[in-house]
């Protein structure tokens, strides 16, 4: 009896455990207001990532970009301290919600950065937006999450703005991919990175031979490799992040995939400080593509930030420039309103109005509220010992607005 | 053809990783009747320690035992100082507790090692991969699978063929007769406790290299080595290697054939198991 008991409790576990993923939940519909200003009030500035779950390598690479933007600076802007306040999403819509609420409601953040996990940007999309305070995000997919005259403002970039016809035609004619196999990760990420690569791969000409799509946290990727149509396709095409990107490289490595076929990464599948210090050697010859320049990449602000990436966590920055770039549009719209912040309208007018030299390029908001970016096109190799990321070919991002 | 055996290699090493991972936690059940929750930290904890032994002596071997003797003394102290608290029939309490272990752990490694994902190496003897006719397959993987087995039979020689095997046996049936007997029950169980919690940080060195290490894994193990016990029947130990087995075979080969069903692969057993046959595969109905 009491064996049976414990077994219904395991049961329960089993179910709890499993339901434990991405949830949605109801938007409040509430307005939160900013309370007046005090002289010598610190910035109060929220931050939100998913620093557990399978993208928390990813996440906790945004921290030191930030820091390094706030460095610059002395983590005072216009005479006033920045005080930043960081909270765990969890990958979960739920949390994501509850601790955006906390942020506006308990420390009263003047600015908020983030969720950069698209399910959960997706479940606080309504509650940010009433809030009416100014939120930077940089790493989602959605194509509709920045719009004109809203208080949401995206680095980007978007699929649509990565995937441009002299990309892709780069794609098609330079790197030979003719016909490819799309692998990705079934959530709102991976398929809207899959589906913009897929939408414009085929206008140039090019043939999807095979989609596949798979849980975020899936286990054993080599179990996918032999139903893959490799001998009819060019190259794997992938949207993957994470745990699952580690794995699927070095997998493919280790069955003899990355031998028989080109691999091409969408979005940060192998930046210089997420993926490749997990697998190393696994990785070179694949090729990805992303606003992230390489390690040794020729401009003044990416080498000033990559001495103070590399003296925080020892590695080149990739994904920490999504960092900077959030916390550097914010620094430069305090600038501009002295400040003020209290004064929420002209803060929302300043950071349209942003414009900087940044690690990747010039960087400035289009009238939708998403980033210009640069589109690098590298490819990891292994020089000296080092396995890195190398430039293969820029190109600007497409005007896409919403 | 070369499809079936590269697929039943695969599911025999995600065999091997969910029986390591699994042993423990049903040995420690099975015998003394402790629902050990934490056992995923141990996993966890052994996997990272064995990391960081790894990076620094560049030693597979010695981060195995490394990682083992940590977690093993990791598990003495967490029933000496927690779970001899509670009787045998406290089952709700004990999990509790533990779950709050383990939420501590998770904590501890997020400190230390932030959520950054780690893949490290095997052993050098067991890097790179095999080619055979048309068939490639990972060297470490063929490795797990000897381990898991050579772990498996010296699992069965030491609980069958033993007299210690023997003793935890019969304590676990009547623990006041052992102790009338001479049997010092508690240091018995102890050591059982020990046992099972030095299996999983051995079990965890050897799964890194295909899992990974990264922030999150310890639940996702507890889920695995849930799952197991369920399907193969609590505290049996031919229950533990078939449920081992039935959740890899069916796992992998469902995802093959049918990647759509991939969410619940992992669940359709425990439900069907539950449903009908609730004392587990191999477990006896009470």
């Amino acid at each position: 009896m009491r064996t049976k008991r414990v077994l219904a409790f395991l049961g329960v576990l089993v179910l709890l455990l499993a339901a434990c993923g991405p949830a949605a939940t109801a938007t409040p519909q509430r307005v939160v207001q900013t309370p007046t200003p005090t002289p010598g009030e610190p910035i109060r500035i929220g931050h939100l990532l998913a620093l557990t779950g399978p993208f928390a390598g990813i996440m906790e690479i945004f921290n030191p970009g930030v820091d390094c933007a706030f460095e610059e600076v002395g983590w005072q802007v216009a005479g006033r301290p920045i005080k930043l306040v960081r909270e765990d999403t969890q990958f979960k819509a739920d949390v994501a919600l509850s601790k955006a609420k906390k942020l506006m409601e308990v420390d009263k953040i003047h600015l908020g950065f983030g969720p950069q996990v698209t399910f959960e940007a997706q479940a606080a999309k309504e509650y940010l937006t009433q809030s009416g305070i100014p939120w930077i995000t940089s790493d989602l997919a959605l194509p509709d999450w920045a719009q004109k005259g809203t208080n949401i403002f995206h680095v980007g970039p978007i699929p649509q703005q990565a995937f441009t016809d002299d990309v892709l035609s780069y794609i098609y004619n330079d790197l030979g991919i003719r016909k490819a196999i799309v692998y990705s990760q079934d959530h709102p990420g991976g398929r809207l990175w899959s589906q913009g690569f897929m939408d414009g791969f085929k206008k140039v000409g090019g043939q999807i031979v095979q989609e596949n799509y798979f849980p975020p946290d899936i286990v054993d990727h080599a179990v996918n490799f032999p139903k893959l149509k490799v001998g009819e396709a060019d190259a794997i095409v992938t949207a993957l992040w994470g745990a699952a990107a580690a794995r699927f490289v070095k997998q493919a490595d280790e069955y003899g995939l990355t031998k028989k076929t080109k691999v091409l990464g969408l979005a940060s599948m192998v930046e210089d400080d997420t993926t490749l210090p997990a697998v190393g050697k696994s990785a070179v010859g694949i090729v990805s593509l992303y606003a992230l320049p390489p390690p040794d990449y020729d401009n003044p602000a990416y080498k000033r930030l990559n001495d103070c990436v590399a003296g925080k966590i020892k590695l080149p920055p990739g994904m920490a420039i999504q960092g900077y770039l959030e916390a550097r549009a914010a620094i430069e719209a305090i600038k501009a309103v002295k400040g003020n912040v209290e004064d929420r309208g002209a803060l929302l007018q300043a950071l349209r109005n942003v414009s900087f030299d940044s690690p990747q390029g010039a960087f400035s908001f289009q009238e939708c509220q998403l980033g210009r970016r640069t589109i690098f096109v590298k490819k990891v190799v292994e020089k000296a010992g080092v396995v890195q990321n190398e430039m293969l070919k820029t190109f600007a991002s497409a005007p896409f607005c919403p | 053809m070369e499809h079936w055996i590269i697929q039943s290699a695969n599911a025999l090493s995600f065999a091997s990783i969910l029986f390591l991972l699994a042993a423990g936690f049903s040995i420690t059940f099975g015998m003394m009747r402790v629902l050990n929750m934490a056992h995923a930290s141990f996993f966890f904890l052994g996997a990272y320690i064995g990391m960081e032994t790894l990076k620094r002596s560049h030693n597979f071997l010695l981060a195995l035992v490394v990682a083992s003797l940590f977690m093993g003394l990791a598990g003495l102290a967490t029933y000496r100082f927690f779970l001899r608290r509670f009787s045998r029939e406290e089952e709700f309490p004990q999990a509790l507790l533990t779950i709050g272990v383990l939420l501590v752990a998770s904590e501890v490694v997020r400190w230390t090692w932030g959520g950054r994902v780690y893949l490290p190496s095997g052993p050098t003897f067991a890097t790179g991969s095999i080619a055979l006719g048309g068939l490639i397959f990972p060297k470490y993987r063929l490795f797990l699978i000897a381990v898991g087995a050579a772990v498996s039979v010296v699992l069965w020689v030491l609980l069958t063929k033993t007299r210690l095997g023997a003793l935890v046996r019969a304590t676990a049936d009547d623990a006041e007769m052992s102790q009338g007997l001479g049997v010092n029950t508690r240091y018995l169980f102890m050591g059982v406790f020990g046992l099972g919690a030095m299996l999983a940080g051995f079990g965890g060195v050897l799964a890194a290299p295909v899992l990974g290490l990264y922030s999150g894994l310890d639940w996702e193990a507890l889920l695995l080595a849930v799952v197991v016990v369920i399907v193969g029947g609590v505290g049996s130990f031919y229950g533990l290697l078939v449920g081992s087995l039935a959740v890899a075979f069916v796992d992998t080969f469902t995802r093959w054939f049918m990647p759509e069903l991939a969410w619940f692969t992992i669940f359709l057993p425990v439900a069907l198991i539950l449903a009908f046959r609730p004392h587990g595969l191999m477990g006896k109905p009470q």
